[in-house]
């Protein structure tokens, strides 16, 4: 249990750090930043329990947001893609998830198909972008607008939160 | 009863996420429309801390940058003063309508939809809200928020910004938008489709408020959108697919003028604060 809950804590610190201090600073194209801090969420250890994953993510989202002046966005983006992460685990695995949490996300990786990869990815980071960038517009006069950003952020994402996936479970015994 | 509890237990998750969401919601509510509450003095305060670190330590690697870009203003400036010496103007103080403060940039968003700058000076040096910032080539934004020490400033890169606007050429009067979509762009709404504006044409403020002077620059018209051509194909749809619209005339007499900024919104460092000394006067007789 300790060490479940250092990683968490290390990987927290420095997610926050990335995000805030390299790629909000990014800017491809003048305005487009990779989320590259739904790391944290994809990879959450599947072991505990929903509640505490949730105010986790909670604080995490909350912290980010201190950081981008952004109050309550990211907060409710990363809680909402939280509770949803084990439907989507249990749709997307099938049979191959496992509840208790016996794997590691080494396992994941290795065992499941390219297109489970692929669609666990960008469902989670379609949803959070969806969510971030609707609800900062807020307003139906900008919704082609949403949908865009949208689709181009998650391009970015989608490459940065793989490499960074594959790099970490290199480091991963 | 014993049913009840049984189905707070079963649907916990369910409870908590709904319990966390509305926190969350209220937040974002609570920053939109009251933007003096705590939670965000604290944010401001803290994060605020953190940047002016940070950009001290960026702060360097541009100064060269920087420095050309004094002494290009330098040089401007000294143009002008000769030009005012030769009028003999000397009595310019008493006319004086705006008075120009400086301030640093110490964070600056691009990625959002609501694009905001923070600048190191606050309430202490005398800002307040509505004060127009301008940098060294243009229009940077207005000041929405002020604490103590830093000031909060809505960049023209944000959905909600409207900035009364003229093209320098012909006068005509318009709306400046952003469409969220490009770092560099501006549009230009409202305008006649009289109007005969060309590509390359200057956009400045139009000194319709006490915001900004008049005749601020803003940027050049990159590229002109008739609505005309976009209703036309239109129109040509309908009669491909023979639907009969008997009198239906499409009119849209406005054009859509996209401005290409003068200002990098990616490089912003030292700008300047617009106080209008009038302002009061203005509300009073705006009553």
């Amino acid at each position: 249990m300790a060490s479940t809950f250092l990683i968490v804590f290390k990987r927290f610190i420095f997610l926050i750090l990335l995000q805030v201090l390299i790629f909000n600073k990014f800017d491809l194209f003048g305005i487009y930043d990779p989320y590259i801090c739904l790391v944290f969420i994809l990879t959450f250890p599947v072991k505990t329990s929903k509640i505490s994953f949730m105010v986790v993510a909670f604080a995490f989202g909350f912290t980010l947001d201190l950081f981008s002046n952004s109050l309550g966005l990211n907060t409710t983006a990363c809680l909402t893609v939280a509770f949803l992460r084990s439907y989507i685990m249990s749709f997307i695995f099938g049979g191959f998830f496992d509840p208790l949490g016996l794997k590691l996300i080494k396992n994941y990786v290795s065992d499941s198909s390219f297109s489970q990869k692929i669609l666990y990815v960008s469902s989670i980071i379609l949803i959070h972008h969806f969510i971030l960038f609707s609800l900062e517009a807020f307003s139906l006069k900008h919704v082609s607008t949403v949908m865009h950003k949208t689709l181009i952020t998650y391009l970015l994402s989608g490459f940065f939160c793989t490499t960074l996936i594959y790099i970490m479970i290199g480091n991963e015994k | 009863m014993q049913q009840f509890i049984d189905f707070i237990i079963r649907k916990k998750n369910v409870l908590v996420y709904f319990l966390l969401l509305s926190f969350s919601l209220s937040l974002i509510f609570k920053t939109n429309f009251f933007q003096n509450s705590k939670i965000i003095v604290f944010s401001n305060s803290t994060a605020n801390y953190f940047n002016e670190v940070f950009n001290n330590l960026n702060g360097y690697f541009n100064l060269k940058r920087v420095n050309s870009e004094l002494a290009n203003e330098n040089l401007f400036l000294k143009n002008q003063l000769e030009n005012l010496i030769n009028k003999k103007q000397l009595d310019s103080l008493d006319n004086a309508i705006f008075k120009y403060q400086n301030a640093k940039v110490i964070s600056n968003s691009l990625s959002s939809f609501k694009n905001y700058l923070i600048i190191d000076k606050g309430l202490k040096h005398g800002l307040e809200n509505e004060m127009g910032i301008i940098s060294s080539k243009g229009i940077v934004g207005i000041i929405n928020y002020t604490t103590k020490n830093y000031s909060s400033v809505m960049s023209v890169l944000n959905i909600d910004t409207k900035i009364n606007a003229k093209v320098k050429r012909t006068s005509h009067f318009g709306t400046l938008e952003w469409d969220g979509l490009s770092g560099e762009n501006l549009l230009l709404n409202d305008i006649p489709e009289t109007a005969e504006i060309k590509v390359g044409d200057s956009i400045i403020t139009g000194g319709m408020s006490l915001i900004f002077p008049e005749g601020i620059n803003i940027g050049v018209v990159s590229e002109i959108i008739k609505q005309k051509n976009r209703n036309d194909t239109i129109a040509n749809f309908m009669i491909n697919n023979q639907v009969k619209i008997a009198k239906i005339q499409f009119k849209e007499n406005y054009l859509n003028i996209v401005v290409k900024l003068h200002t990098d919104m990616n490089n912003l460092n030292i700008v300047y604060v617009i106080e209008s000394l009038n302002k009061e006067e203005f509300k009073n007789i705006k009553k």
